[in-house]
């Protein structure tokens, strides 16, 4: 679980964020979501120890953010960027079996190997294993990434009986987990992270596609302007109000069929009516 | 395994290499010949060689072979493990400044011959030019380190352009100084600045050994953290990599070796940009392999290249750093040709 309190971060005179507050549990999708510049890359970042502590406090288990070690921190947190330059021309197995870096010293074992095999499977780039990785494309090297983002906080037992729920804490951060995928592997992924939370995962995405996010994560956290201005279930946040007030535009709202979540009709007229 | 051929086939390249070199040269030695002298040398008869030949293999030939090999290899890996740094294929140890600062604090030495630095050469003799050249390495890097450093932290882009600014330093100061210069003086700094094995010794050999086999041992453990960088800087990060600490050791052992090298050789360029980037096309991008691969296949081009310098204009002697750029520049050139067609595939 993680515990968010009073988080403020300014650069500059810029305040960025402003009294965050929120807890992502262990066990459940979290989603940031907000308007460009809203500060959701910059709370991911926090999180991830990219950007210093400056004001507030968060707590991974209940243990200071900043009390873990590199090391020990890389073995139960992965992270998921958006920016995936790679400057020399490493092959996508390769690059997977990084994720296993802060598990071994020297060589793989057998293990590494099995796991990483396995992450490529989940992240459906198995058949990409030999390729070098600057020739894929846009979409195949962000799942290359996932599946080095998945190698890195999968154990052994997980490969055995992929359902069961995980013993330790571990988190998953990931920064626009889905832009510039298609259809099909947006869906994939999101399932796919959908599963590791019901395992047990503590898993926190920041996501701009609303629909998406209401369909898959558990609990949505909407920022504007380095503020919270709403969290909870979709339900509770996805509401035409929060949506005009963070967005600045009117929507309709409807129920999803299956899923019973919101579902953003967009209003072409502007003259929105809300039925939510 | 994949790893392995690539390592014995360079493995025996090098020996390749070291053996004709040993034995082509004004005075020819056979194979056999070779084979007799160094059976001699472990006790057995002295039959089948001139004593002339023994002479010039133990006390001309093999220290300059054995120079060359160090050299080669450390100019090799060192810029190697530069790149990995800088994340950038194109770096060389060259770009912080190391072979500006050796050679203009070279340079200083020849021109000015300071009262200071003569009264030191007759106590460590013809060493305190390399002494002097390697504090210049040193110096150089460390100002562009410095200067790199915003916050606590060494900024990768900012150590670049800094690198690039104090090698114009360096360069212009140096033409200062080499205008200021006598004809003898001229010659002996020209000489110097495009690289000679010519004055290889044993005692040069020891003298540069420590500098080159230490980072030689060190560079390749930073593999994994190589490798891990290539992601990025913050990636590197959450994969448990402490890359404050990766940079300063990657400046540090790089900067060692190649002030060694320069300080004994004088600047050869194109090695350190050249040899690594020709492995990653067979070889990939992993620093584990590419880090060995570097140094034996750098040692191998380099005492071949020495070999063509002092052989192709015999009796006299082409600096190899003219040896090194006539062939690293159309290769290059190859390799970016090559590279842009793959792009624009």
């Amino acid at each position: 679980m993680i515990q968010v309190s009073h988080l403020s971060y300014c650069i500059g005179q810029k305040q960025l964020l402003a009294d965050v507050s929120f807890e992502a549990q262990a066990g459940a999708f979290t989603a940031i979501v907000g308007a460009n510049g809203a500060g959701k890359s910059t709370l991911l970042k926090i999180l991830c120890r990219d950007y210093p502590l400056q004001q507030g406090n968060v707590y991974f288990h209940g243990k200071p953010l900043h009390s873990f070690s590199n090391m020990e921190m890389a073995k139960i947190r992965a992270v998921l960027s958006q920016q995936q330059q790679v400057s020399l021309p490493f092959v996508c197995e390769e690059l997977v079996m990084m994720g296993r870096y802060p598990h071994f010293n020297g060589h793989p074992t057998k293990t590494d190997h099995e796991i990483v095999a396995f992450a490529m499977r989940q992240a459906d780039v198995a058949h990409l294993q030999g390729r070098v990785y600057q020739t894929l494309s846009g979409g195949e090297q962000q799942r290359v990434q996932l599946a080095r983002v998945l190698a890195q906080i999968t154990d052994r037992r997980e490969i055995i009986v992929p359902q069961m729920p995980i013993g330790t804490p571990k988190y998953l951060f990931l920064d626009e987990p889905i832009t510039g995928l298609d259809l099909l592997h947006q869906y994939h992924t999101l399932d796919l992270v959908r599963q590791l939370a019901q395992k047990g995962y503590c898993v926190v995405a920041v996501l701009h596609d609303l629909n998406l996010a209401a369909q898959y994560a558990d609990h949505l956290i909407m920022l504007k302007k380095g503020r919270v201005i709403a969290a909870g279930s979709p339900q509770q946040v996805m509401t035409c109000e929060n949506i005009h007030r963070v967005f600045g535009v009117e929507v309709n709202l409807m129920q999803h069929p299956e899923l019973g979540c919101p579902f953003i009709v967009n209003v072409r007229s502007r003259q929105a009516v809300c039925h939510s | 395994m994949k790893q392995l051929t690539i390592i014995s086939f360079l493995i025996a390249l090098l020996v390749a290499a070291v053996i004709c070199s040993v034995c082509i040269g004004a005075v020819p030695i056979s194979g056999r010949e070779l084979l007799a002298i160094v059976i001699h040398r472990f006790g057995g008869d002295a039959l089948g060689f001139e004593p002339q030949q023994e002479a010039i293999f133990w006390i001309i030939r093999l220290p300059r072979v054995l120079l060359g090999v160090l050299v080669g290899a450390s100019l090799a890996v060192a810029g190697a493990s530069m790149q990995g740094l800088f994340r950038n294929p194109l770096a060389d140890p060259g770009l912080i400044g190391v072979s500006a600062g050796a050679s203009l604090f070279a340079v200083i030495m020849i021109v000015l011959e300071v009262k200071v630095f003569t009264a030191l050469s007759g106590l460590i003799g013809f060493y305190a030019l390399s002494v002097f050249a390697f504090a210049g390495a040193v110096i150089t890097t460390l100002i562009v380190y410095r200067l790199s450093k915003t916050g606590g932290k060494a900024v990768i882009a900012t150590m670049l352009l800094a690198g690039i600014a104090i090698n114009a330093l360096a360069g212009a100061l140096t033409g200062l100084l080499t205008y200021a210069a006598t004809d003898a003086q001229l010659r002996s700094i020209v000489f110097w600045g495009l690289g000679s094995l010519g004055g290889a010794s044993w005692e040069s050999v020891a003298a540069v050994a420590p500098f080159v086999l230490l980072p030689m041992i060190a560079l390749p453990r930073l593999s994994k953290a190589l490798n891990a960088l290539a992601l990025g800087e913050s990636e590197a990060t959450y994969l448990g990599v402490n890359v404050k600490a990766l940079k300063r050791q990657v400046v540090v052992w790089a900067t060692m070796a190649v002030g060694a090298s320069v300080a004994v050789a004088g600047t050869i360029g194109f090695i350190g940009l050249v040899i690594p980037h020709l492995l990653r096309l067979f070889a990939g991008a992993d620093h584990k392999l590419i880090l060995p691969a570097s140094a034996l296949l750098g040692a191998a081009v380099l005492t071949a290249s020495d070999l063509l310098s002092r052989t192709v204009v015999a009796p006299s002697e082409l600096p190899i750093g003219i040896i090194t750029a006539m062939l690293g520049t159309p290769f290059f050139l190859w390799i970016l040709i090559k590279e842009k067609r793959r792009m624009s595939v």
